[in-house]
């Protein structure tokens, strides 16, 4: 878009993108507070969208659906090659194909697997602690999430390796398209078979177990069991938003830490603080930019918008206003009231949102119980990207053996 | 004291229930299963703690009228 549509005020019209600016994308939390100021502005990147800046006007708009609407949830327009289903739908048809999946990922559910988690996690980090350094994501935030989900499927964990290539050749290898539709394509047919081999077992799957395909097989919408099509798109949408959020979140967790030396020893010092410091680590980095669609010609946060306007509702620019909370780009691990939205607000509040955050707990205790001490590797530089996830390409680590 | 949950705007973040556990009971789903509760003795910061967490703003505390 090189000019605003005619019912934007060309005052509110701001050079910002939150994808490939060199600038921005070399500190996305930072690039996130410098545009902040206005409390709406409109961007002409990516096909034009409005940025909301306040955590109030974020807010509402996550808890008004028939005013913004997912049924395009992502800028630029993203095209999946299944339905992101719940993701895409808006009440009340997405609470029905919400609801198959909220025992699943409530917080009882997810202590349960604390665990097995906590095994896997402590396996990771074992198989380097003895090495003096590493690539974090290489080396844990990549694999832990994906052996994580690989475990919540009922696979034998050796498949872990399979989903974490394909993952992140899908989602990241910008330079060489039909490589990343290759992977999509290699990880559908994956889930497919894995699909049809479940239904296979009869209506309930694998019988009494709580793996993911097993509890939807048992599944009723509207009365009915799900079909193939639908068991499809539920893997299909864990996998995409599963697996690289955790892995982004675990790189900030561990880059901040990494030049935060006073962090690490209050965490070590004060080990029962890490679940609020992993509140106030998503806070400070929320990573997830998602976006709505205006349903209907409306005034909100003081400007006219129209039916069809792309609005970007980016959970940082949430979770580090001023207004909201105080000292807001500060790091204060036992903060009080953190009341963040790195996991969003209202219908379509992230609902693998306890799972992400003992993954964060679980690796920050397993990695500092292991190696007490870590820095950035001297010489190497960080390599973040922007977009829908933010997140980091490298983190280079070392510590004393 | 009393906490008085909005059910229609909670959507499970459960940071009430990460305060106060034995107040802020979950359903299945892990959305709130209580509406409206008088906090017991002793838990009266954890209830606030745990209204001031919720995310959605769903929470309010009715403090008890001074006699």
């Amino acid at each position: 878009m090189s000019t605003a549509p005619v019912h934007v005020d060309p005052t509110l019209v701001r050079a910002f993108d939150y994808h490939t600016d060199p600038e921005f994308v070399a500190d996305p939390f930072a690039g996130f507070d410098a545009a902040r100021g206005d409390r709406v502005f409109f961007s002409l990147a990516h096909g034009g969208y409005w940025v909301l800046t306040r955590a109030d006007d974020i807010r509402a708009a996550f808890q008004h659906p028939e005013l913004f609407s997912s049924h395009d949830f992502s800028i630029p327009t993203n095209v999946f090659p299944r339905t992101m289903r719940p993701l895409a739908l808006d009440p009340p048809e997405h609470g029905k194909y919400r609801q198959p999946l909220a025992p699943l990922f409530s917080p009882p559910s997810v202590a349960r697997r604390e665990p097995e988690l906590r095994e896997i996690c402590g396996g990771l980090v074992d198989a380097f602690a003895a090495d003096g350094r590493c690539e974090l994501l290489e080396a844990l935030a990549r694999p832990f999430p994906t052996t994580v989900f690989v475990a919540m499927l009922g696979l034998p964990l050796s498949e872990a390796r399979t989903f974490e290539q394909s993952n992140h050749v899908m989602l990241h290898a910008y330079d060489d398209p039909p490589a990343r539709k290759a992977a999509g394509a290699q990880i559908l047919a994956y889930l497919d078979d894995l699909v049809t081999r479940r239904e296979a077992l009869g209506p309930d799957g694998t019988d009494g177990t709580d793996d993911i395909l097993s509890v939807l097989l048992r599944a009723r919408v509207d009365g009915r069991r799900l079909d193939h099509d639908e068991l499809l798109d539920y893997a299909f949408m864990l996998f995409i938003a599963g697996l690289d959020t955790v892995t982004a979140m675990l790189s900030f967790t561990f880059q901040c830490l990494a030049e935060r030396p006073d962090l690490q020893r209050r965490l070590v010092e004060e080990p029962d603080l890490v679940p609020q410091a992993v509140e106030e680590l998503l806070r400070s980095h929320a990573i997830v930019n998602t976006a709505r669609v205006v349903t209907e010609d409306v005034t909100f946060a003081g400007v006219e918008m129209v039916a069809g306007d792309k609005v970007l509702l980016a959970t940082a620019l949430a979770s580090r206003d001023e207004e909201e909370f105080l000292a807001a780009t500060d790091i204060v691990l036992d903060r009080d009231a953190n009341r963040h939205l790195a996991f969003g607000a209202g219908p379509h509040r992230c609902i693998g949102s306890h799972l992400a955050r003992l993954e964060v707990r679980i690796a920050i205790e397993e990695l500092l119980r292991r190696i007490p001490s870590f820095r950035l590797a001297p010489g190497e530089s960080i390599v973040a990207h922007g977009g829908g996830v933010l997140g980091i390409d490298r983190l280079p680590i070392e510590w004393d053996v | 004291m009393r906490v008085q949950v909005d059910r229609s705007r909670c959507q499970g973040h459960a940071r009430c229930w990460a305060e106060a556990p034995d107040l802020y009971l979950l359903d299945d789903d892990g959305y709130s299963a209580v509406d409206d509760v008088e906090v017991p003795p002793g838990l009266e910061d954890a209830a606030r703690r745990g209204a001031a967490a919720c995310p959605e703003r769903a929470i309010a505390i009715v403090e008890a009228a001074v006699p």
